[in-house]
């Protein structure tokens, strides 16, 4: 009570909520009236008592401290977590990412972003809602990095980066299928198609890194999903052709709308399947004819090794006929064919290393060398596996045939690739780099002979059944061209300057250069000859084949007597390069106003079928 | 004489050569706040008849004042634009320019700097004080000079109540170099900066509240380049402990809010009675909604400065978001009220002529609108309501127009009516009181005329008069449970009653001839003061109608602004950039090259979006080629050079 002051005053007036007190000494004293006593009125007395309150203030200084503590804890502690960012699906085209739900703590979430390549490409809209995103539109087997950048009030957070890569054109793991009305064997044999080709687990319903959706009918709730989203709608054999062909199949001619009559088959397994394949191939014979005709006319156009053909191919002629006056020899003659068949896919293998990289390039549209060079490899694996299957098949009799009808449809593809070649032609031409030009002049070479080759069989006669025989013994000739063909490489290997050889010491992979530096030499020469041949009448047969093979034998001794000109020799051929690509578009313009009918067709199912190749990229 | 005229520069013709400098001398004492902007004086003569010259004076602002050689090099550029007039016209007869002075006035030293120089000659430098008297300019004074400068730039650029005609503005930081510079002078000076005032809501200013500081914090909030000022912050505040409060608000502006949060709690445990930290905590509170911690952290902020506005408007803003609005009345009441000043001015003699030119090959057409409507606005001015010409909230200032602000932001929640009502509860009037006092009942009689135009206003608009009958309850009661509501804030309520009187009218009109079928016509003067009114009254959706009704008939640079701000928020970036274009186009059509809030806007934009898709979408736009350069000077190049997240994008 020491520190306790009392005194008396005095209320000397009440104004609007303020009361004028007056002490004993004569302090004037501003007051609130709400705290004085309701009964009190001027010239009322009122006692004050006024003391320090001590507790008070510890306890308000306290909780004020509590206070701080509290908001400290809250929001002083913790800050948001980076995203987590991870790969959901990777298909050829597209890619799905996926993201853990964001820890944001008590900070605001003010954006959310996805960086390709260090560029942002997508503002996530409902961020605390969306945990994925696919991205569509990326190349072929080609590397992105990603990351997912979290923007708060209380700070930037970006997520760690990850590396993905888009899948090959042979790559079937990130098909993934969605089925909807599925009768059971047909649901069976696409459990087994899926495990086989490794792709995904089957989905019940449409998510957003579905890229396939199964059925065997239409209708239902997930169907309509799928057509909302735009997913192709399939049937089970789209899946089949994929793993046939180890590759991913255009989409084309396998949607389920399009089969009224699908539900007839709907009772069809794997097997019945591949059974239900082999009448296909059949209509297709017809175009397998055609591409024989196309590769006696390309075997005919090489003339110094055309007088041995002459004697093989008469030759194979007589055998027919022999075999026919003697029905038990016939299926020892058939079986015959088929090793030779089995033997040539094994040199074209091997002999076609360098003309892969430009196939394996436009099919896969990789401007990059280095892709194409990856490519290499799996076209062998996949040649490999063809040649498995053919030896497997050897084994059954009655498998022959179906040996006989896949080995065309070897033959199909290079004719086939020719006009896939002639597409590119102008992509090809804006690469800057040599071996873009390199691949540019074998293509055009390719393409001066897949026209000629077509002028000729022009000219030819009609197609008959004696002419199928024969072309397939043209196909028993064509291993004898390659190993001539390799041998005189030897040869010229042997005979080259020690220049040639010194550089061979020094660097393994100029041997490869030199090699293809020799090609050059030798298909150059035939190639102008060729033009020169199309600039003229067509004269009589006996002249053309002494003609060409006077002509030939010259720049092979231009090429022994001048070794050290090989530099001049090369400026020369790149001249006659140029010059060739004006006799092509020469060749080009004469021929279309003489192409038989019968060829019309076939070019526009070629073009057909090159850009449905490009549509299904596209679509995937 | 027209010959003698910059071409692309404005100025005025002095009567007498010199009275503008003289004018300017006799009010260096008055100068309270940051001071005028620079003046230039220029004296031309006749290359024929040299006796015969002109004096012509102009102002600008941003122009780098730190130094003697920087301020000559400006007057230096005058006499290229007068040459280009010579090759222009061809004639013999040219002027060319023989003396200029350049006028800076330093806040800190209270001295009006000059730079003065002779064409052919040499350059004089002195400091004229308030009497007259000339100082030596040493290096601490050209960095105090630079700093007032640039503070006058970054607060005052945007300013439209005090514009000076012919006022060049340029930016006065337009480059790195020119930030590095800015933050020494700002660290040399920061001791010194509560010599400058602060704010017109704030009493006493302090070392983290004044000019200086308001002046750092508008230049972050323009550009996102927050290192320079972390760093001069974290510096400070070894020596000057209060800084941290400077340094919590930068991390919150930085959205780094956890480091602030750790910075206001290790600073409060030292200054546990720092209103300034209290509340920056509490205005964090806000926005996280935590209401309830808020308050604690406000009440405490006013017991900390009871003297200070920004204390009890804190707290009135707390018992808003919690909607105890009786409480929020009675903080609103207890605000200390301060006396605004404008910003400093001088009289100036009338000048003989005024020549303000359009910048080179400027697209006049683009703001023909505005010449139609300087013939407009003489027929619009005898149309316009005198009314609604004369509403008082446009003229609301400092701590009145905050607290007018806060008003009706507690309308907009509950109504008027509801409004009155709690009014009621918590405040006893003057008038009320005095009429309960009131012993006799000789008062005179209210005017009938009077009474019966009210009922008649009252039927139209629906609204009740802020006069409140007199309450049934005891006189004692009454008084001593109420409160006396302060003058100025009564005062506020019946500003705000004739806002909402006027929007009331107007939509009851607008519905009404809409009902009818017929067409609404209204001036565009008209138009653009009712957007105001619909905007202070949280009616954003009727601003907007109103504003584009105006911008139909007349270029208007306040409905363009405040559509800028309600854009801006809707994330419309299409409308934003025109709105944008149009506001820079009218600025460098009156010599403005700078305006931070123009840029504020445009660096978010870019931030948010990239600069790739602002460009697409302005080329996407009709705009003139001329607007779209000038936007990619001010906008974009300055974004690169200063590296604004998302420049490249």
């Amino acid at each position: 009570m020491d520190d306790t002051n009392q005194f008396m005053v005095s209320v000397a007036k009440i104004d609007a909520g303020m009361a004028i007190l007056l002490t004993p000494s004569f302090h004037i004293i501003e007051f609130p009236s709400v705290l004085l006593p309701n009964d009190a009125t001027a010239g009322s007395i009122i006692d004050i008592s006024v003391h320090h309150n001590k507790e008070e203030e510890i306890a308000r200084e306290t909780a004020f401290d509590d206070v701080q503590k509290e908001i400290f804890e809250t929001y002083g502690q913790k800050l948001p977590s980076p995203p987590v960012l991870k790969l959901k699906n990777a298909t050829q085209t597209s890619i799905v990412l996926e993201w853990d739900p964001l820890q944001l703590s008590t900070a605001r979430l003010k954006s959310l972003c996805l960086y390709r390549n260090n560029v942002r490409v997508l503002n996530i809209s409902n961020p605390m809602t969306t945990h994925n995103a696919k991205l569509s539109g990326l190349s072929l087997d080609t590397e992105y990095d990603f990351s997912l950048v979290l923007d708060t009030t209380a700070g930037t957070f970006p997520s760690k980066h990850i590396t993905i890569k888009t899948l090959r054109m042979i790559d079937l793991t990130g098909i993934q299928v969605c089925v909807g009305n599925m009768v059971p064997n047909e649901m069976e044999a696409l459990q087994k198609c899926i495990e086989r080709i490794h792709a995904r687990p089957i989905q019940t319903s449409v998510r957003i890194d579905t890229t396939h959706f199964i059925c065997s009918s239409t209708g239902g709730p997930e169907y309509e999903k799928a057509k909302a989203a735009n997913i192709p709608i399939l049937g089970l054999d789209y899946l089949l052709k994929c793993e046939s062909e180890g590759r991913l199949v255009n989409v084309s001619g396998f949607y389920i709308e399009n089969r009224a009559s699908y539900n007839a088959n709907a009772s069809i397994n794997s097997v019945e399947a591949a059974q239900n394949a082999a009448p296909n191939l059949n209509a297709t014979t017809e175009q397998p004819k055609n591409t024989a005709e196309v590769a006696q006319g390309a075997a005919s156009a090489k003339a110094p090794q055309q007088t041995t053909q002459q004697g093989t191919q008469n030759s194979a002629n007589a055998e027919p006929s022999s075999s026919a006056s003697v029905p038990a020899e016939a299926p020892e003659t058939e079986a015959e064919q088929s090793i030779d068949v089995s033997s040539d896919i094994g040199l074209r293998s091997d002999s076609s290393k360098p003309n892969e990289a430009p196939t394996s390039s436009e099919n896969i549209k990789a401007d990059q060398p280095e892709n194409s060079t990856k490519q290499e490899n799996p076209e062998e694996d996949m040649q490999i596996k063809d040649a498995e299957e053919h030896s497997n098949l050897e084994s059954t009799p009655a498998a022959q045939q179906t040996s006989e009808v896949e080995a065309n449809n070897h033959q199909e593809k290079p004719s086939s690739l020719p006009a896939v070649e002639q597409i590119n032609v102008n992509e090809e031409n804006n690469t800057p780099e040599t071996e873009g030009l390199e691949d540019e002049k074998e293509e055009n070479n390719t393409a001066a002979e897949s026209l000629i080759n077509q002028e000729e069989t022009t000219s030819g006669e009609a197609v008959t059944k004696s002419t199928v025989e024969s072309s397939a013994n043209e196909e028993e000739a064509e291993p004898n061209e390659i190993i001539e063909e390799n041998a005189v490489k030897s040869l010229l290997n042997q005979e080259g300057p020690a220049t040639n050889e010194e550089v061979e010491k020094n660097n393994a992979n100029s041997e490869n250069a030199n090699g293809l530096t020799d090609e050059k030499i030798i298909e150059a020469p035939l190639d102008t000859k060729e033009n020169s041949d199309d600039d003229k009448p067509s004269p009589a047969a006996a002249e053309d084949i002494g003609t060409n093979g006077a002509i030939e034998e010259i720049p092979q001794v231009s090429e022994v007597l001048e070794p050290e000109k090989a530099h001049t020799t090369n400026l020369q051929l790149n001249a006659l390069d140029k010059e060739e690509d004006l006799n092509i578009t020469t060749v080009k313009q004469s021929s279309e106003p003489t192409a038989d009918d019968n060829l019309i067709p076939n070019k526009e199912a070629e073009i057909i079928q090159s850009s449905d190749e490009f549509e299904s990229v596209n679509i995937d | 004489m027209s010959d003698s005229f910059f071409k692309d520069i404005p100025e005025f013709l002095e009567t007498r050569v010199n009275e503008s400098l003289d004018a300017r001398s006799k009010s260096i004492a008055q100068f309270k706040e940051l001071g005028p902007p620079d003046q230039v004086n220029t004296i031309k003569v006749n290359a024929k008849n040299p006796s015969k010259e002109v004096g012509t004076y102009h102002f600008v602002s941003g122009v780098d004042a730190s130094s003697s050689a920087s301020l000559a090099a400006y007057l230096n550029t005058l006499s290229y634009s007068l040459d280009k007039s010579q090759q222009w016209f061809g004639k013999g007869n040219a002027w060319r320019v023989s003396h200029g002075v350049y006028c800076c006035y330093n806040v800190f030293s209270q001295v009006d700097v000059r730079v003065e120089a002779k064409i052919p000659g040499g350059v004089d430098t002195y400091a004229i004080d308030e009497n007259g008297q000339k100082h030596i300019v040493d290096a601490r004074m050209w960095t105090e000079a630079y700093m007032s400068e640039v503070l006058r730039s970054l607060l005052y650029s945007d300013d439209t109540n005090s514009r000076f005609a012919g006022h060049r503005r340029f930016n006065p930081i337009p480059n790195p170099d020119a930030e590095l510079r800015f933050f020494e002078a700002a660290e040399q000076l920061f001791t010194l900066g509560y010599t400058l005032g602060s704010s017109s809501e704030v009493r006493v200013p302090t070392h983290v509240n004044n000019h200086l500081v308001r002046g750092i914090f508008a230049y972050l909030k323009q550009t996102c380049r927050y290192s320079a000022a972390l760093n001069l912050f974290e510096k400070l505040r070894v020596s000057i402990p209060e800084v941290s409060v400077l340094l919590a608000e930068l991390y919150l502006l930085m959205d780094h809010e956890v480091h602030a949060v750790r910075i206001l709690h290790d600073s409060l445990l030292k200054q546990r009675m720092s209103a300034s930290l209290l509340i920056v905590q509490v205005k964090f509170l806000i926005s996280k909604e935590r209401y309830d911690l808020a308050l604690i952290c406000a009440k405490r902020a006013v017991h900390a400065s009871p003297s200070e506005f920004a204390t009890w408007a804190c707290l009135a803003d707390v018992y808003l978001h919690l909607e105890d609005f009786k409480s929020a009345l009675l903080a609103l009441n207890s605000c200390p009220m301060y006396t605004y000043y404008e910003r400093d001015a001088y009289p100036l003699p009338p000048s003989a002529r005024a020549h303000l030119p359009f910048p080179v090959n400027f697209p006049k057409e683009e703001l023909e609108v505005e010449n139609n409507a300087q013939n407009g606005y003489t027929v619009s001015t005898e149309i316009t309501d005198p009314y609604l010409a004369r509403l008082p909230s446009p003229s609301l200032r400092g701590t009145f127009a905050k607290a007018y602000e806060m008003l009706t932001l507690i309308c907009a929640k509950i109504g008027w009516d509801e409004l009155l009502r709690v009014r009621s509860a918590v405040f006893v009037m003057e008038e009320e009181y005095r009429s309960l006092n009131d012993i006799t009942e000789g008062n005179a009689s209210p005017d009938q005329n009077e009474v019966a135009e009210e009922s008649v206003a009252e039927e139209v608009v629906g609204l009740d008069k802020p006069e409140t009958s007199v309450g049934s309850l005891p006189k004692n009661a009454t008084v001593q449970s109420k409160r006396l509501c302060e003058r100025w804030l009564d005062n506020l309520f019946m500003v705000l009653y004739e806002d909402l009187r006027v929007f009331t009218i107007w939509r009851a009109e607008y519905t009404h001839f809409k009902s009818q079928g017929l067409a609404y016509r209204k001036a565009p003067a008209e138009w653009e003061i009712l957007g105001e009114v619909a905007f202070r009254l949280h009616h954003r959706v009727e601003a907007v109608e109103a504003f584009c009704a105006c911008l139909e008939s007349m270029f208007s640079f306040k409905a363009w602004k405040t559509l800028l701000i309600i854009y801006s928020e809707d994330n419309n970036i299409e409308l934003v950039l025109t709105a944008i274009a149009k506001l820079t186009l009218y600025n460098y059509r009156w010599y403005q090259e700078y305006s931070p809030f123009l840029l504020e806007q445009m660096k978010n934009r870019i931030m948010q979006d990239g600069a790739l898709k602002m460009k697409s979408i302005l080329a996407s736009t009709r705009l003139d080629p001329y607007i779209l350069n000038l936007i990619h000077k001010l906008y974009f190049e300055w974004a690169i050079a200063f590296q604004i997240p998302g420049h490249e994008l």
